[in-house]
């Protein structure tokens, strides 16, 4: 009797979940403001989702922009609510199959402090920066500061992620 | 194939989606792979004990129970936690399977340690322990008449900024000290209490090891020291064998009928 119980529990949590039925419940989406026109005094060129990026983008609470600023690629991710699914760019990167290293906080010259990395693949360098803002002036340059610093204060957002990667 | 054994096939049938997500958190790349190093361990250390237990009664109705939780939850949990509560039911299986324990907490602790935690662990533990150790830095460089002021991850020091940034949350060395702990314990067969005891002065450890990083390279980031490129991998390499050693010391002091302390 007993043996039977056990097998059944574990035959339950086999079969449990293929009639997992997903509530996938619908939240309400916010208005979205459009992607900016400029970062940094350079105009933002749109340009189309990589495979991987419009993978990132499934389930993502937002959208996910890519662009040129005329040197450097610029993604921007528009966040409506705080997230685990705003992954760190070095996540991304690595990923994709880049090695990853640390580089010193870079001070833009609006002040806003940027965490960066130095990606490389097969023999292509590039200068990753990271910074999350909100439309008050508030920002974070690392996504755990800001995931944090969301629920804490009970924030309602929205806010943009801006990754630069500049080659070098 | 004895009862136990096909008590573990049939835990590893069930946790299925487990074994799926694992493998594509492994295959994406997203995430550190050590996971693999810590289930190797276990693995391997298991195989080295006994194999002839028999998995007690209660062993089996512990981790009956843990699949029935992860059965039930199964729809709530996201799919991390739920990895978390299958491989403590397998933890408890294979305790019993290598050491005729109910469970053999350095077995329980590699297992976990197996899963892909550490990008989790630094987006969810990430700022908090670097404001902490932002605070106890700023703390005792004052102590030395540094007039440094913490604020969240940064420290504030004659109009410039340090901050303390994602590596210095220590997350890759609070993983590595506890997989050495962890696999001492599992090695030596330690008991709940003691690998309880070894697991929080590692935690304590690495703690301070941290501490004391951001505090060293307060001096190199500021320029108050004009140091190589090579110093900041170097102090980190220096402060993780400060701490390997504390883990490996208080196990060597474990292990001995008298105390190591005069």
């Amino acid at each position: 009797m007993r043996s039977l119980i056990i097998i059944a529990i574990h035959l339950c949590a086999a079969l449990t979940p293929l009639a997992v039925w997903h509530n996938s419940s619908v939240q309400q989406e916010r208005p979205f403001p459009g992607w900016p026109n400029e970062l940094h005094g350079r105009e933002l060129t749109p340009l189309p989702l990589t495979a991987q990026e419009q993978g990132f983008s499934r389930g993502f609470p937002g959208k996910i922009g890519r662009f040129n600023d005329g040197g450097r690629d610029v993604i921007i991710r528009y966040v409506e609510r705080p997230t685990r699914n705003l992954h760190p760019s070095a996540d991304c990167l690595r990923g994709a199959g880049f090695a990853m290293s640390n580089q010193p906080i870079w001070r833009d010259a609006e002040d806003r402090l940027w965490g960066c990395v130095l990606a490389e693949r097969g023999g292509e360098s590039y200068r990753v920066c990271e910074h999350i803002r909100d439309d008050s002036g508030n920002g974070w340059y690392d996504v755990s500061s800001w995931f944090w610093s969301a629920l804490l204060n009970n924030d309602e957002g929205p806010w943009w992620a801006v990754t630069i990667a500049e080659r070098v | 194939m004895t009862a136990s054994h096909r008590f573990v096939c049939m835990q590893i049938i069930a946790f299925w989606p487990v074994w799926l997500w694992y493998g594509q958190r492994m295959l994406d790349r997203s995430d550190e792979p050590w996971g693999i190093l810590a289930l190797a361990t276990v693995l391997f250390i298991v195989a080295q004990k006994r194999t002839g237990h028999i998995v007690s009664r209660r062993a089996l109705i512990i981790a009956t129970t843990l699949t029935l939780i992860y059965a039930v939850t199964f729809a709530l949990l996201p799919p991390l936690l739920r990895a978390i509560v299958a491989v403590l039911a397998i933890a408890v299986t294979l305790s019993g399977i290598g050491y005729g324990r109910t469970l053999q907490a350095g077995v329980a602790g590699l297992l976990l340690l197996s899963l892909p935690l550490i990008a989790s662990l630094q987006f969810y533990g990430g700022f908090p322990i670097r404001a902490i150790t932002a605070f106890f830095s700023s703390g005792l460089l004052q102590l030395i008449d540094y007039d440094v002021q913490p604020q969240g991850t940064l420290l504030f020091w004659q109009g410039e900024v340090i901050a303390v940034d994602a590596p210095c949350a220590g997350i890759k060395m609070l993983w590595t000290a506890l997989y050495l702990n962890f696999t001492l314990a599992a090695w030596r067969d330690l008991g709940l209490l003691a690998t309880w005891l070894s697991t929080s002065v590692t935690m304590f450890s690495v703690f301070i090891g941290n501490v004391l990083r951001s505090t060293l390279l307060f001096f190199t980031e500021s320029g108050i020291i004009n140091a190589p490129d090579i110093a900041h991998s170097l102090i980190g390499i220096i402060v993780f064998a400060l701490v390997a050693s504390a883990v490996l010391g208080f196990h060597q002091c474990n292990g001995r009928a008298t105390p190591c302390a005069v």
